[in-house]
Order: structure tokens, then sequence, then C-alpha cells
């Protein structure tokens, strides 16, 4: 028996869904494309269900990719059972698509969920009237408390029903007409959505307490997580090391190359797992949208909207997230030039390489000196931003995003979201990065184990004379060039080269460098995922683009800095 | 803004009150609004206005809605007293 | 940055004493907390202290508010 589980977004689907497969399901996307699909198996009473759960949508007109998807799966697919899942305090809203689903003739069970946060604002609903107005069974539950699924579980082993709904005049006004008659409204006192609006909407404190709560994200990232990242680093230098020190070019090849490779990137895992718990938290409290409302009027200036914001801080984490989270824009504009500039966003991996040269060329002004990196990045970012919406991607966005309730986030949801989303990360950077550290690994080892002979320092002294007007030596452009796998690399491979920084350069190269560091290109991992969200033509864009502003600017920074 | 004027949803200011009564726009919008639940003859409360996008209530729901199509929805404005 | 959230926290708890709303009391204990909390996370983590870890003093406030709004 094959379930399709539709309804609006936020009615607490996957938390349904969970309930009902008891947390046995798996995340993956339609195919070919990005929209994510939830499929879950689940025995009752001896009985195979396979539930799908389709993306969250307001109807069925196919106007976004998340629409097509779903009224495809219902055409092509025919599954069995519709559950339609409706947000019991929005009922009217949330019966457009039920009504909407009618002409399909499949079998329907409709699901009123949540309906504890309805009561709690006064709304009660008949639902033996509506089941009979509908003509399909209705049953109340709250997903997350488990309350109801027994109930449900019988009626889907009683198959449903094909819903028989007269549509007087429009569907509009049927939903109109059909929820005047259930739903009954009693007085509400002030709920808790009201009152947490008040302030963190408030006219002046809105905006300082995003801000904080972005600060405190970063703490909980970057800082909380420091123990397990040191662990891990130090995990995989004790077994490369063991491992290049058995004799043998295979060793070499597992220790130098692969574990080594797979520990740069695994060593950011916890920094990335803290950061989608926060995301997760932020998301699933309801807050997200009401950061969207605050932070409109100043994106709007750079030709993005709010919508923009949170993938562009994601990036000061780790671009790979922030580019897939671009994902929540439906304007097809704005999505693009925020995935495209989201690389200027300094990611943490860009860190080290400022603490290597600001600290040998800037000792007294590390920290101003870094902060500015970081500052003129999002700079950058945002005159990008508006270039390519002004010449490339014009065109005004449109959009419409519902507030939801504040919800005290629960565990199983946060830990959820976080796991699916750190276990792509890791599929789509590392399978990128493993083959990388191969070829790495064979570039620097081959024809001789010397780095400096072998094909990577050949390569490195032949490209030398396109950064000569910078004036940086072949170790630079080595350790650049390496750096396009992982921005991590660039320091690494300068410590491998042994190279004397401060005597073969120079104060004004050395900032040229950082900035150029800052700006060149996407890390392969990165451009894996642009070319995943926004196909070929935009990855080689941006590798193009971010080429050419990074050469210009460093070249600029370092006439100026000489001058000064 | 002068008596039983009708204007864009975009111009109303914060705590203004009206009524949809037309959307204008691509086929596109339009569903979109329709689907929210944003149709003729529902009342409309903006709940913020501050030069970004706007803040509205609606039907119990609130809405976060982009200037762009914020001028595509054609309000009845109430005179406040 | 730290001292800036604290910052924030206080503005709020004046913000509500000035306008006279409970609300603003009610969200600036919230955020106190859960800045108390990270603050603590951090000093387990890597031992930098804040002062941000008194924020659990807000816990009362939190509650008193948490039963005059009746939320």
């Amino acid at each position: 028996m094959k379930i399709a589980m539709i309804g609006n977004p936020n009615v607490g689907k996957t938390a349904l869904l969970n309930a009902l497969t008891g947390g046995n399901f798996e995340v993956g996307n339609f195919p070919g494309t990005t929209v994510e699909k939830k499929e879950g198996k689940a025995k009752i009473d001896g009985k195979e269900i396979l539930f799908v759960d389709l993306p969250g949508i307001y109807s069925l007109e196919a106007h976004s990719l998340d629409e097509k998807v779903a009224k495809d799966f219902l055409t092509k697919e025919r599954p069995d059972l519709i559950l339609n899942i409706v947000n019991a305090s929005n009922l009217e809203r949330n019966l457009y698509l039920t009504l909407q689903l009618v002409d399909f003739k499949i079998p329907m069970i409709l699901v009123l969920n949540m309906i504890d946060e309805a009561e709690k604002r006064g709304i009660r609903i008949d639902a033996e009237r509506l089941s009979k107005i509908l003509g399909i069974p209705v049953i109340k539950t709250v997903a997350v408390k488990g309350i109801g699924i027994e109930e449900l579980k019988r009626e889907i082993l009683r198959g449903g029903k094909v819903p028989r709904v007269e549509i007087e005049g429009n569907i509009i006004k049927t939903a109109e007409k059909i929820a005047k008659k259930v739903v009954r409204v009693e007085e509400r006192r002030i709920d808790l959505t009201e009152i947490l609006d008040d302030v963190f909407m408030d006219k002046h404190l809105g905006i300082p307490i995003f801000i904080a709560f972005m600060w405190m994200m970063f703490t909980f990232t970057f800082t909380v997580a420091t123990p397990l990242t040191d662990l891990i680093d130090s995990a995989f230098s004790v077994l490369a090391e063991y491992v290049s020190s058995l004799n043998g070019i295979v060793f070499s090849l597992i220790g130098d190359g692969v574990i080594k490779g797979v520990g740069s990137v695994l060593v950011f895992l916890p920094n990335i797992a803290f950061l989608f718990v926060a995301l997760s938290l932020l998301e699933l409290s309801g807050y997200m949208p009401r950061a969207v409302y605050l932070m409109d009027k100043i994106m709007t200036t750079f030709g993005l909207t709010g919508r923009s914001v949170i993938p562009l801080i994601m990036g000061f984490g780790c671009n790979v997230p922030a580019v897939m989270a671009t994902r929540s824009i439906e304007d097809d504009r704005v999505r693009i030039a925020t995935l495209l500039v989201n690389p200027f966003i300094s990611c943490s991996a860009r860190l080290p390489i400022y603490v290597l040269f600001a600290g040998l060329f800037f000792p007294n002004a590390k920290t101003i000196v870094i902060m500015s990196l970081y500052a003129f990045g999002v700079a950058i970012a945002l005159i990008s931003a508006l270039i390519f919406r002004k010449v490339l991607l014009r065109g005004e966005a449109e959009y419409i995003i519902e507030l939801p309730p504040y919800r005290i986030p629960n565990w199983r949801d946060v830990w959820i979201l976080t796991w699916n989303r750190t276990k792509h990360f890791l599929q789509k950077a590392g399978t990128v990065i493993l083959g990388m550290s191969v070829v790495i690994w064979f570039l620097t080892n081959f024809p001789t184990s010397n780095i400096e002979s072998s094909y990577a320092g050949t390569l490195g002294k032949l490209l030398q004379p396109i950064f000569a007007p910078m004036g940086w030596d072949w170790q630079f452009v080595l350790a650049i060039l390496m750096g396009a796998v992982a921005k991590e690399v660039v320091v690494e491979t300068l410590s491998i080269l042994n190279t004397p920084i401060s005597q073969i350069m120079t104060t004004s190269q050395a900032l040229a460098f950082m900035v150029f560091s800052l700006l060149y290109m996407p890390c392969i991992a990165t451009l894996a995922t642009i070319k995943a969200e926004a196909g070929w033509k935009w990855s080689i864009f941006a590798v193009i683009y971010s080429f050419t502003v990074a050469y210009f600017v460093a070249f600029v920074v370092e006439v100026i800095a000489r001058l000064i | 803004m002068s008596l039983n004027s009708k204007v864009p949803l975009i111009m109303l200011r914060e705590g203004d009150e009206g009524v949809v009564v037309d959307i204008i726009g691509g086929r596109g919008a339009v569903s979109k609004l329709l689907a929210l639940g944003i149709v003729p003859g529902k009342k409309v409360k903006v709940l913020g206005n501050r030069g970004g996008a706007i803040l509205i209530s609606i039907n119990g729901s609130k809405f976060v809605v982009g200037r762009g199509l914020a001028m595509k929805v054609i309000v009845h404005a109430k005179q406040k007293n | 940055m730290n001292a800036f959230v604290l910052a924030v926290i206080s503005v709020t708890f004046l913000k509500g004493f000035i306008v006279k709303k409970r609300s603003y009391g009610f969200v600036a204990s919230i955020i106190a907390v859960i800045f108390a909390f990270l603050m603590t996370l951090v000093f387990l983590a890597v031992g930098t202290f804040s002062y941000g870890i008194f924020g659990y003093f807000a816990l009362p406030a939190f509650i008193w508010y948490r039963k005059r709004l009746a939320v």
C-alpha cells in the first residue's frame, strides 16, 4: 500500500511521518530535482505500508517546482491513499488544497493536525460535520505528542474514501463556506505569538536582537564545538602519520593522500553539525521568517530580499550548506544571485590563512586586519549581488511567507533535521574531497616526492608569471592552486614547502594575498554544490567572475598598500 | 488619501486596515495569493510597514509580503477615526 | 560581542519598563537564560568565562512574567 502525505507548509507533516513510521524514514530528492522527498515504511497490523511525504505546498497549480513535483506524483504514481494533513488553526486556507485534491479521485483521509494549538487559540472544529461535507474520514491528531495516531492507523487500514464535494461557485468560496459551517472561534486571549512578536519585531530592538541571536549561533558553532574539532584533528593526524610511516607507496597514498585529505574536511564536521543544530532551532521555533521581515529593507538595497539573509550568514560557517540553504528562496533570480555571491562571505576555512599572514605582518593589528577582511568579503558580496540583479538577473522579486506561531522545538525534530543535513553535506563534500586528495597526493609525490620538483611544483612555477603583478613567489601560487580544493590547504601547502614567508614577501604583497585568498574562487565542495543547485553554466560563471574580481582587487590592494 | 480610496496594499501605514478588492498581475502572483487565502473580500490589517517587506494579518494568519507583491494587492482602505 | 548581547538584554528590559509592557521583560528574560546556557557551554568547552552566565538570575523573572502574561 502506497500512501501520499500532502499538505501546506508548517502543518507538522514530518512529525506525523515520524509518528507513523516510528522514525524509520529516509530523506532524498525527487528524481532529477532538488526537491526534498521523505519516504518511510511501517507495518500496521502486519500490512506493509509505504509513506511518501510530498513537499509542503499551498496549491496544485504547478507554478512552483514543489507544486509540480507533488502533482506529478499524484497523477503518475497514483498512490492508494492520500493523507491530507491540515493545520487545524487555519482550516479555511488549508481546505483550498483539499478541494483541489478532490479532482484526483483518490481515496483520502483528512488529518486535522496540531489540534491542541488550535484549541489553545479558541478554535473549535466540528470534525464529524466536516467529514460528512467532504465525504471522507476526518481524524484529529497532535503528531508531536502521538495523540490520535492509533486512530489514524486504524482509519488507514480501512483505506479512506473517495471524496465527494459539491463545489459551489469556485473553490475559494466553497472553502470559505465549509469553514464557516464547521469552525467556531471562541473569544481568545492574547497568545504567546503576539507577545513574542511584539518584541522580536520591535521597531528599534528587532534588529539588535537578531544580531544577538546570530552572534550566539556563531559562538555555539565555533567555540562550543572546539573540543570535538580538536579531537578529530589530532586523531586524524596521528592516524595519517602512522600509516604513511609504513613503507610502500600504497601506505603513502592512504596516509598522506586519503586520510589527510578526508581528515581536513572532517575537522569541520563538528562546526557544521553545530551550525545545523542552531539553524534547526531557529527554524523550528518559527523565528526565521521574522528575521526575513526585519532584514528585508537592508537587503532590498542590494537587489536581494530578506530571504537571502540566512544563507549569507550561514556562509560565515561554510559555504556548502549556505548554498544549499538558498533553496528556500522562491524567486529564481534572487536565489541565483544569493547563491553566486555566497562564496565571497568568508567561511571558517579561510580563517587560518588570515591568522598566519596577519600574525606575521601585522602583529599589532591582527584582529583589526582579520575583521576588515570579513567586512570586505561582505561588501564585495553585496556589491556583486547588486550588479548581478541590475545586469544579469533583472526583475522584481515577489514573495510572501507565512509567519507560523512560535513553538518550542522538540529535540527529535532538531535531531532529524540536523542529522539529515549533516549527512547530505558529508556525502557531497566527502566524495569530492576524497577524489581531490588523491589527485593532490599524486601531483605532489610524482615524479619525485620532493614537492619543489614534483608536478605540483612545476605547475606552480609555470603559473607564477600570471601573478607576477602582485609579486608573489611560486610557493604562494602553488598554495593558491592547491587551496582551490579547500581553502585550509593554502596554509598546509605553505607549511609543507617550509616557505620562509616573511623573508620573501612584502607587507603589501601579504595584504594582497589575503584579499586574493578571500575572493579567488569557491572551493571544490562549494562549486559542486553550486552546480547541483544552479547548473554547470552558473558554476563556471562563479569561477570566472570570482577569479577576475579577486585578481583585479588584489592587484589594486597591492599597489595602494605599496604607495602607503 | 481620499475617503473610500482604493490603493495598493503597500500604501497602507502601520496599524491601518482595509479590505482586499482586487489582485492585479500575472497568473502566478494571483494564484499564489489566492492559495494563501488572500482573496477579494477579506479584511487585512497592516502590522508593519517600515520600507522593506510589509507585515500583514489576514484570516488570523500573519504574512510577510515583499514590496513587489504588495503592490499588486489592491485594497479598500478604511478610514481611521 | 558578548557585551553587545548583554546590552541588548538590558535595553529590552529597560524598554519594557518605559513603555510599561510586560512582553519586553518576558522576552528579555528568555534571551538572558538562553545566553546563560550558551555561556555555560562555552565555559565547559574552552574554559572562557563570561558574565553572561549570570543570566540564570533572570529565571525567576521569566517565571514571574509567564504567570502574569498567562501563556
